[in-house]
């Protein structure tokens, strides 16, 4: 690692600055916040004991929050209170039930039942508001980590970027083509309004064919609430793809200049294992032909994206199928046998049009603003920008919430929480989801709102061999 | 025993008499490949859509089916017989030096299969050579199905060098016995022999066996072939150790019955073979298929266990979904009752009958391929990412899906009508051990 990356990672002088202001915006002690943190890297280096951290601040931390239940001896503590633990447990810090920028107009587009269906007005709030517990007490006696730093604490984990490795493993060096973009999508779940605008968008852009969603919306139901909730679910872009992993041909891989994962149509033998081995269920396979001229055809991509600047380049191949590289990756329908998924409108991203280049059809189809694309590495990119807002605004709403508000029940269950989706799987997507993350027991739901209402097809298209049906 | 005693006229029989019932047989393997090849000829035509296969994920289907489960059926039958062989020669075990060299053809047989169907379930398969040499050196470090290539090609390496090594020897010594018109074939086999190189040949035979005993539980069955499922975290049915023990256990199931049954068939079409392949060797060949039908029984008794106590979500619906199964309870039948026939004979409650093993052999070896295809299927079926898990999803194959599994059978079986018509598909070895048993009463 060079020194530079190791300033950025430790906890320099613009970290202190930053986390300063953080903290001095809630109402603990800033001081106290501060040492405990640098305390935790040593922790994290080896330098103290677990115990001694504990130790250190605790007459501090039990002046400041009135408790302090932290263990201060890890293997010797007294259990801690169980509805304290419970409580703390069950409240993601970050899951304030503040909505998000877009949550209004979310809302107002449901009311207007202007998509994919509503199965309710909001379930029933099971909360533990009068449990004796106000949630600023939760928060005081998870200590100070989950107090002050909270809204902070996303850009501390991840100074450099989403996945730190990634900066370790491809380092940024003048003059080369690596720059150490990593694109990707930060999806606000809680925005969307399941009209599938951004599957549609996303079948008319890139003439897939029927069946092939590549960019698909689930619809699911939790057990214990009447309303619909929604994923939208592109290809991940991981970090570190199994389908890439997989390939025995490296027909799959990802592009080094902006980690987009592609497929080389030139390569591929059609084997699908990347399909197998993808956790997401993005890939789509070439059954059939594909159809080169009409509606969903070869023949209207090319037309559609025959004016892109780039393309004039005479060291470019005349195509907009074919990549900056020179490589058969973008695009339409992948010959019949081979597989094909969201290859990220690489069309745009090497268009040559400032306009096209890092958005995606999806995101511009998007009327609610819930998909933001971007390079997520960079901390000025309007997904870590939007990942900021939200943060910005679970902390400056306060703990609390304003029951005065008519919608505050509504707004009672939702769980502003930024996740990955099957994240266990050690993929490192590159998608992050703003908004409720689906439990172990939530169930897709083709209705109301099924997929063909929207004209799209979810099945593959058949084939009819008179002897064979 | 009352038979006359095998001897080296017995082996080169089948060489020279093609009988009717030899053409019958041709004829029926022929019109079953042919069959195959037409329907790989659609296949070509439209591509995959003519197969029930389809997009897992909102798709709803499986993308791996019956090509894939009929692969791993073929694999596992030629590992199987790999190790039957190795073992035979490792640990000179003479009893069932008979069938030493029918497994290894079983091998080389089964094996070509397995690579045809692979061929037949890719896309692009016109690309296969090229795509995977260019990117060998970097894929071979990643992923499971390079490793699969690598492995299934120095099997095929090692069972055809041990073949050709032994095969010398005794084509030099029935030379005279065999047909002139196949002279241009055996030089080639006794390429610069002499008859000193076979104590050489029978130790470097030796050292092969070695090597594939120590290599097939982690290369064959019990390593490479399993790992393409059982590394695959995003599909709890496959995933996990237990599946390569799965594996392993199938495979020599189905091999014991593959070796058993082409060994039955020899008896039965050919004189005096009762004495070349004497009962006792099949009565072993059961007794080994017996205790690996047990293991795979046992084993799968673990994995259904596990996935209906207090499995996690997706290990516990792909369980469910096994036992709600009718298919998977005809495959554990198909296993379980030739276990329990083989149990019986040993025990003496039943009496040992020739046409019992054969039809005990069949059921196993038709249980192994629809135990494997289903364990294909449903790993797709229900997938880790449970909102997929709702998704109701079904997998019939086609009757194009469906001629693949025959027409790599009657092609098999021309295999071994061609094989048996060129070389003794049993050593002299075998037979000079019964001749110096009897000289020595």
């Amino acid at each position: 690692m060079s020194t530079e990356e190791s300033v950025k990672h430790s906890y320099g002088p613009e970290w202190e600055e930053e986390s300063r202001e953080v903290l001095s915006e809630v109402d603990f002690d800033t001081e106290l916040g501060m040492e405990m943190a640098k305390d935790a890297e040593k922790l994290s280096k080896g330098e103290i004991s677990e115990e001694e951290f504990y130790s250190r601040h605790n007459e501090k931390v039990q002046e400041e929050f009135g408790i302090d239940a932290r263990p201060t001896d890890p293997r010797s503590s007294e259990p801690l209170d169980k509805d304290t633990v419970e409580d703390a447990l069950n409240d993601d810090v970050v899951a304030e039930p503040v909505p998000s920028k877009h949550a209004e107009r979310a809302k107002e587009a449901r009311q207007e039942g202007g998509g994919g269906g509503d199965g309710g007005d909001g379930g029933d709030g099971d909360d533990d508001d009068d449990s004796g517990f106000s949630r600023r007490t939760v928060l005081k006696s998870v200590g100070v980590a989950a107090a002050g730093v909270a809204a902070g604490t996303w850009n501390q984990r991840n100074p450099g970027g989403i996945w730190d490795e990634n900066r370790k493993i491809e380092p940024a060096g003048p003059g080369t083509s690596n720059d150490n973009v990593q694109m990707g999508f930060v999806i606000d779940n809680d925005a969307c309004i399941g009209g599938a605008h951004c599957a549609q968008a996303c079948e008319f852009e890139n003439q897939t064919p029927d069946g092939a969603l590549w960019q698909f919306v689930f619809q699911f139901e939790e057990p214990d609430r009447d309303e619909a909730e929604f994923l939208v679910r592109p290809c991940q872009h991981c970090s570190d793809p199994p389908c890439v992993k997989v390939c025995p041909v490296r027909a799959r891989h990802k592009r080094t200049s902006d980690g987009i994962v592609l497929t080389d149509y030139d390569i591929c033998i059609g084997c699908r294992y990347c399909q197998v081995a993808c956790p997401y269920g993005v890939n789509y396979f070439q059954w059939g032909e594909p159809k080169m001229e009409g509606p969903q055809s070869v023949g209207n991509f090319k037309e559609q994206n025959a004016d892109l600047p780039a393309l004039d380049d005479p060291d470019r191949v005349d195509d907009p199928a074919y990549d900056k590289r020179g490589k058969h990756v973008a695009g339409p329908q992948p010959e019949k046998g081979i597989m094909g998924k969201c290859v990220f409108c690489v069309h745009r991203q090497d268009s040559g049009d400032p306009e096209l280049e890092g958005t995606t059809a999806c995101y511009e189809a998007c009327p609610v603003d819930a998909i933001h694309v971007g390079d997520m590495n960079d901390p000025e990119s309007k997904p870590r920008q939007y990942l900021e807002e939200v943060a910005d605004e679970v902390k400056n709403s306060g703990a609390g919430y304003d029951t005065t508000d008519e919608d505050s029940e509504w707004q009672r269950d939702r769980h502003v929480s930024r996740w990955r989706f099957q994240e266990d799987r050690g993929t490192k997507p590159n998608v992050i989801y703003v908004g409720h993350q689906p439990s172990e027991d939530a169930k897709w739901v083709d209705e109301p709102g099924a997929y063909e209402d929207y004209g799209l097809e979810r099945e593959r298209e058949g084939f009819d061999l008179e002897s064979d049906h | 025993m009352s038979m006359p005693d095998a001897s080296p006229d017995d082996l080169v029989r089948p060489i020279k008499k093609p009988s009717k019932k030899f053409f019958l047989l041709a004829g029926l393997s022929s019109v079953a490949a042919v069959i195959f090849v037409i329907a790989y000829g659609i296949q070509l035509a439209n591509g995959l859509a003519v197969t029930n296969l389809s997009d897992w994920g909102s798709g709803g289907g499986v993308t791996w089916g019956t090509y894939i489960g009929t692969f791993i059926w073929w694999v596992g039958i030629a590992h199987g017989g790999i190790i039957i062989s190795a073992a035979v020669r490792l640990l000179k075990i003479e009893k069932y030096e008979p069938v030493a060299r029918i497994a290894e053809l079983l091998t080389i047989g089964a094996l070509s299969m397995a690579g045809i169907m692979i061929i037949v379930h890719l896309g692009r398969p016109d690309r296969v050579v090229w795509s995977v040499v260019m990117s060998y050196p970097t894929t071979v470090h990643t992923s499971p199905l390079a490793w699969d290539l690598t492995v299934i090609t120095l099997y095929f390496v090692l069972t055809a060098t041990y073949l050709s090594l032994t095969l010398r020897s005794d084509i030099y010594r029935l030379r005279d016995k065999l047909p002139d018109i196949l002279n241009p074939v055996y030089s080639a086999i006794l390429f610069r022999y002499d008859p000193d190189e076979d104590p050489v040949v029978e130790r470097m035979a030796w050292w092969l066996a070695l090597a594939i005993i120590i290599l097939a539980p982690l290369l064959l069955h019990g390593g490479v072939i399993p790992w393409l499922f059982a590394l695959t975290s995003s599909t709890p049915g496959w995933f996990g150790g237990l599946t390569a023990p799965q594996f392993l256990s199938a495979a020599l199931t189905s091999a014991m019955g593959g070796v058993m049954l082409v060994a039955l068939v020899f008896r039965k079409l050919y004189t005096n073979w009762e004495s070349v392949i004497p009962d006792e060797v099949i009565w072993g060949l059961g007794w080994w298929m017996g205790i690996f039908s047990l293991i795979f029984v046992w084993l799968q008794l673990q994995r259904n266990l596990v996935g209906s106590y207090a499995a996690p979500t997706g290990v516990g619906k792909v369980a469910a979904a096994t036992q709600a199964n009718p298919v998977y309870w005809v495959a554990m039948l198909l296993i379980i009752l030739p276990l329990a026939y083989v149990a019986f004979q040993h025990f003496g409650i039943l009496n040992f009958s020739l046409r019992g093993m054969a039809v005990a052999a069949i059921a196993v070896i038709l249980g192994v391929l629809i135990e494997k295809t289903l364990f294909t299927v449903e790993g797709l079926l229900y997938p880790a990412t449970r909102l997929y898990g709702n998704v109701p999803g079904s997998y019939v194959p086609t009757p194009i899906e469906l001629a693949s599994i025959l027409g790599t059978t009657g092609l098999l079986i021309l295999f071994f009508m061609g094989v048996s018509k060129l070389i003794p598909i049993v050593e002299m070895k075998a037979v000079e051990h019964h001749e110096s048993e009897e000289g020595g009463d």
